[in-house]
């Protein structure tokens, strides 16, 4: 055997077949980008950002791994071994694996069924994670928390746990509890709510706003208010609306009471 | 001269439109200032450069902008609601909401939105259900309106109904896609274009907008991005759609 050529186990092969094998996984890879960057451009317009992502690594990964076993072709590799082994090896690799696959595959599976999407404010209940989802990856998804805080969660888990995606729908209602005194007139006090939820223009029209008296309170009249909002502006509406409606009943000089509890003591 | 139209830059240039007072200064050289008043508070400010060529131009825009574009269709509610016949049609003049957009144009070439607003209050609504259905920008409209339009703040539509089922219908509202709208002028009268509503069954009708002037003599606004032009443009050219815009109302009318 010459300085320059090499063997494995049932394998032989020159400095130059090899460097020609390293090249051509080179090439795979390079090629791999490129197509998933041409991908990319075909992908965007006709899919969501996620899915469009996950489909460009994929198919990187594909054209590499094609370029792996055309390189070890090359190199006249012998797969018969290595398909008798890959039996055994596929059921080790299967159990160490698993969790790996468990992900991709729930990745997979969550492309497919879209509970939500990159940009989606969602929270996880099994794991009281919330904020705004910021990347859906091969065997994770990022979520980036309400302060800022990124969290990376498996997409199995994610795949298997109840999610609340807060802007999955267009429209989403507010509701809002205010106590008056039992002093004053309710009706009047529901047409001042009606109006001042009526100058908010993102306080849909329809569904219409609904206001009623909910309940005889020990201390107060409930009065509930429900109104619906667009989901882009919902949390800064949510905050308005508590403001808003406190500030007219102000105005109007009606008296929001607070708890009160009257003592009363036997002459000693 | 009405106030839609171009306008030369000047020294000094005053546009007054309902409580709305547009001011535009020169600075020095080819700067300019840029502000808009309401009760002289002042609302927008900004600077701009400009060239020779640059003139102001003040326009009616969709409803898509203010206070902010998170709706992309509109909900004309018609008060009263009117009955068809089975097999009929009838044209009424309703009105549309429309914004005022101030850009800053290079005639012939390039436009810049320097400012937009509406006179009249924006107000939503949603049609369909929660899970499926559509942000609309809300609209009240007198049926077979006498009064004409409010100026500056609405566009004047007509627009035909057909019932093309065998049963009588109520037609309370009528929705269409903002983005798709286009409007023509005359003397500071807006119009929408042509358009006609077809009521297919008792829940389901199609909003056609023609793309075509509803009366003679009408001139087409020119709309604020040129990007959202090509984008149109090319969206009828890939769904085929290029002579009509249509909607589909399946939530009802």
């Amino acid at each position: 055997m010459e300085w320059y050529e090499y063997s494995i186990p049932g394998v032989e092969f020159t400095v130059i077949q090899l460097i020609i094998a390293l090249m051509v996984i080179a090439v795979g890879g390079v090629i791999g980008r490129m197509v998933s960057l041409s991908a990319k451009k075909v992908l965007t317009t006709a899919m969501s950002n996620n899915s469009s992502y996950l489909l460009q690594r994929i198919v990187n990964y594909f054209v590499i791994i094609v370029a792996v076993l055309a390189a070890l072709s090359y190199l006249h590799v012998d797969f018969t071994g290595a398909l008798l082994a890959g039996g055994f090896l596929g059921i080790i690799i299967g159990f160490a694996t698993q969790s790996v696959v468990a992900n991709f595959i729930s990745g997979f599976f969550l492309q497919i069924e879209k509970p939500f999407a990159i940009g989606d404010p969602i929270k996880v209940i099994d794991s009281d994670i919330q904020g705004v989802v910021t990347a859906i990856n091969v065997f994770s998804t990022n979520i980036c928390s309400f302060d800022g805080v990124n969290t990376r969660i498996p997409n199995e888990k994610l795949f298997t746990s109840k999610i609340l995606n807060y802007s999955k729908h267009v429209a989403r209602r507010i509701i809002v509890d205010v106590g008056i005194s039992y002093k004053e007139d309710v009706s009047k006090v529901i047409d001042i709510i009606k109006k001042k939820l009526d100058e908010n223009p993102f306080i849909l029209s329809e569904p219409e706003p609904l206001v009623y008296l909910d309940d005889l309170g020990g201390y107060s009249l409930k009065l509930s208010i429900h109104v619906w909002a667009p989901s882009a502006v919902w949390f800064k509406l949510k905050t308005q609306v508590v403001q808003e409606v406190k500030e007219a009943l102000d105005l109007a000089g009606v008296e929001i009471p607070f708890a009160q509890r009257v003592m009363w003591r036997d002459n000693l | 001269m009405g106030i839609f139209g171009l306008y030369s830059l000047k020294d000094r240039l005053a546009i007054d439109i309902n409580k709305e007072r547009i001011i535009v200064e020169k600075k020095s050289g080819d700067m300019f200032s840029y502000r808009r008043e309401r009760d002289g508070e002042i609302i927008e400010s900004k600077i701009f450069t400009s060239n020779n060529a640059t003139k102001l131009s003040v326009t009616p825009l969709r409803p898509i902008n203010v206070p902010q574009q998170i709706a992309r269709h509109v909900m004309i509610c018609i008060n009263p609601s009117f009955s068809l016949p089975p097999k009929s049609e009838i044209s009424l003049t309703l009105t549309i909401p429309i914004e005022v957009g101030v850009l800053a144009n290079v005639v012939e070439t390039s436009d810049h939105l320097l400012d937009f607003f509406s006179i009249s209050k924006p107000k939503y609504a949603l049609y369909g259900p929660p899970e499926s259905g559509f942000i609309c920008r809300f609209h009240n409209s007198d049926l077979n309106n006498s009064s004409g339009s409010l100026p500056y703040a609405e566009a004047i539509a007509f627009v035909k109904f057909e019932n093309q089922t065998s049963s009588w219908v109520s037609v309370h509202r009528i929705v269409m896609d903002a983005y798709m709208l286009d409007l023509y002028i005359k003397d500071d009268l807006v119009y929408l274009e042509d358009t006609k509503v077809i009521i297919d069954d008792e829940k389901t009708a199609q909003v056609f907008l023609n793309n075509t002037p509803p009366l003679p003599g009408l001139q087409e606004a020119p709309i604020a991005s040129d990007a959202l032009k090509r984008f149109r443009l090319g969206l009828l050219e890939r769904t085929g759609l290029s002579g009509k815009d249509k909607f589909l109302m399946e939530y009802g009318y």
